[in-house]
């Protein structure tokens, strides 16, 4: 049987080439779909928890996020017929007006190392696009981003129209370089973010996954 | 400023800026003789003096993860007019007279993040423009995102003060051209584009021509002409390029320009989510005066250029940094490695 754990190490170090191994061994192997994914998502919270303990770095974040994406494309299929969903769908881009989408890249690829389907909308995105690819795909999260306190105000347009389009089990969080605790508090949204380790935390808790 | 090797150098300092931060835990707070918790930092006369951190820093998520807003403390202490305005301002003086002592040619001031109000940016501006301009003539760098902000400092600047420079201009904030123009400032051409960041070196070359023809159009010239070529993290670019384009762009406005405009760039984010990041912010000013980069907008007092160019380039340090800032060490794994191993020297930097 193929060793789940050393999948795990796998994606933790970036190492693609046996990831992605692994993985193909594991299918061949008949193991549940399932189980295989969890022992991949449980490479990235580590790799999170790790960065937010300064314990590694951006790259070394990527390079796992790389070997995730790679091993899991191999893995779709399976999930798929085996009717295996993500735990939810999340939208997120950067503000209108803001072209900065830095941060808002690390945060999708977080997510999707969380499992979370993330639809990514770019940077300078109107709030009525949030608002509308957030009923489109029946979005639980929407994360917007800002580097720009000239642009961080528009957040709060994000947040009004996603109120008032009705759209009641979606939850708003909000992060870039000025972006406060404060703020998001004071503009109603449903959390805020200081980085992209802890978006996933974020993105769990409000999006009501343990 | 004259470099050490005769060329002529521009630093525009980038460390009065409300974004900044020291820890708590660090040397630069401390409890004060009274018992509160302060900022730490010296007196004209090279006396220790404290800054109690005012009460609207205290009560942020920020201060209680262990981060001090310190620029924005200052601020906030001085205008406030209240018991604490004098340290406040002896604060900023402070920082103003260490940024001069390392050489800057402008000092950068960002006020942006004392407020998201509009009018409370533009007071906050305002004052510090004035502040400033009673303790030196070093000119200004006026750094805003909003047109606004960037009059209201030019509104309040002393009489007798130099023109400012005006940062920045971009191709969707053109009306900073007009302020330029009417006030006879320099300006900083961003090569930004106008709905996203530049990719590759090709991307911001034609932005950056786009938006010197549209200076040039409002009769600013080249002389007046900073352009940014935009520094992106080498740390989150999955190619690892963003700091190689960066230089290749600058190489190829040199060439385009010729020497009249300034070349420059907020060089030390190109360090952003790698550790000692100072070695890789004099490493990539050294390549960068290499592409012809003239200016900097830089903290002179971490990264001073004549240090810089008496690095040892043969280093392993400087060799390892420089790989990972041309793309030739993918996801900087040979730098991380060596970092990990305590192999990239405490600095450099020649004796």
């Amino acid at each position: 049987m193929a060793d789940l754990q050393a999948l795990t190490d796998a994606i933790e170090r970036g190492d693609r080439a046996a990831a992605t191994e692994i993985t193909r061994t594991a299918i061949a192997d008949r193991m549940d779909p399932e189980t295989i994914l969890a022992a991949m998502t449980a490479a990235m919270d580590n790799v999170g928890g790790k960065f937010q303990r300064n314990e590694i770095y951006v790259p070394e974040m990527l390079i796992s996020a790389r070997a995730m994406k790679e091993s899991v494309a191999i893995l779709e299929p399976l999930l798929v017929d085996s009717g295996i969903k993500p735990q939810f769908t999340a939208v997120i881009g950067t503000v209108r007006g803001d072209l900065h989408d830095i941060g808002k890249n690390l945060v999708a690829m977080m997510w999707k190392g969380a499992n979370i389907e993330v639809i990514d909308l770019g940077a300078n995105v109107a709030p009525e696009e949030f608002v509308a690819k957030a009923r489109e795909h029946g979005a639980r999260l929407v994360g917007v981003s800002a580097l720009l306190t000239t642009t961080m105000v528009g957040m709060k347009e994000v947040v009004d129209g996603i109120r008032a389009a009705g759209l009641a089990d979606c939850r708003i969080v909000v992060g870039g370089a000025p972006v406060t605790a404060e703020f998001a508090a004071q503009i109603g949204a449903d959390g805020y973010a200081p980085d992209a380790a802890s978006a996933v935390e974020m993105a769990r808790h409000v999006g009501g996954v343990a | 400023m004259i470099l050490a090797d005769g060329r002529s150098f521009t630093i525009i300092g980038e460390n009065i800026h409300a974004t900044r931060v020291v820890q708590r835990s660090g040397r630069r707070v401390a409890t004060a003789p009274d018992g509160r918790e302060s900022l730490v930092f010296g007196g004209p006369d090279g006396s220790e003096r404290f800054l109690a951190i005012p009460e609207s820093i205290r009560e942020t998520q920020d201060f209680a993860n262990g981060k001090v807003k310190h620029v924005q403390a200052a601020i906030r202490a001085a205008m406030s007019g209240g018991p604490d305005a004098g340290a406040g301002a002896g604060y900023i003086a402070w920082m103003v007279e260490r940024q001069v002592a390392a050489r800057a040619d402008f000092l950068d001031l960002n006020v942006d993040e004392l407020s998201t109000r509009e009018e409370e940016q533009q007071t906050a501006m305002a004052w510090i423009v004035r502040t400033i301009g009673e303790l030196t003539h070093t000119p200004l760098s006026l750094d805003s995102s909003s047109v606004a902000t960037l009059r209201a400092g030019i509104g309040a600047l002393v009489p007798g003060a130099p023109p400012p420079l005006l940062n920045s201009a971009a191709l969707d904030r053109l009306d900073v051209l007009d302020v330029a123009a009417g006030a006879g400032c320099s300006v900083v051409l961003s090569a930004a584009g106008g709905a996203d960041l530049p990719s590759d070196a090709d991307q911001r070359v034609a932005n950056a021509m786009r938006m010197v023809d549209a200076a040039s159009a409002r009769g600013i010239p080249l002389e007046r002409i900073h352009i940014d070529s935009i520094v992106l993290p080498v740390a989150v670019s999955m190619d690892g390029k963003s700091g190689a384009h960066f230089l290749d762009a600058v190489t190829r406005l040199r060439a385009e320009l010729g020497p009249e405009v300034r070349l420059t760039g907020g060089l030390s984010n190109v360090s952003f989510g790698m550790p000692e990041r100072r070695l890789v912010n004099d490493v990539f000013l050294d390549l960068a005066l290499a592409a012809g980069v003239d200016s900097a907008i830089i903290d002179p007092i971490a990264n001073d250029p004549d240090r810089v160019l008496a690095m040892d380039r043969s280093s392993r340090g400087y060799r390892l940094a420089a790989d990972a800032l041309t793309g030739e060490d993918p996801f900087c794994m040979a730098y991380l490695t060596a970092y990990r191993a305590g192999e990239l020297g405490a600095s450099p930097a020649g004796a």
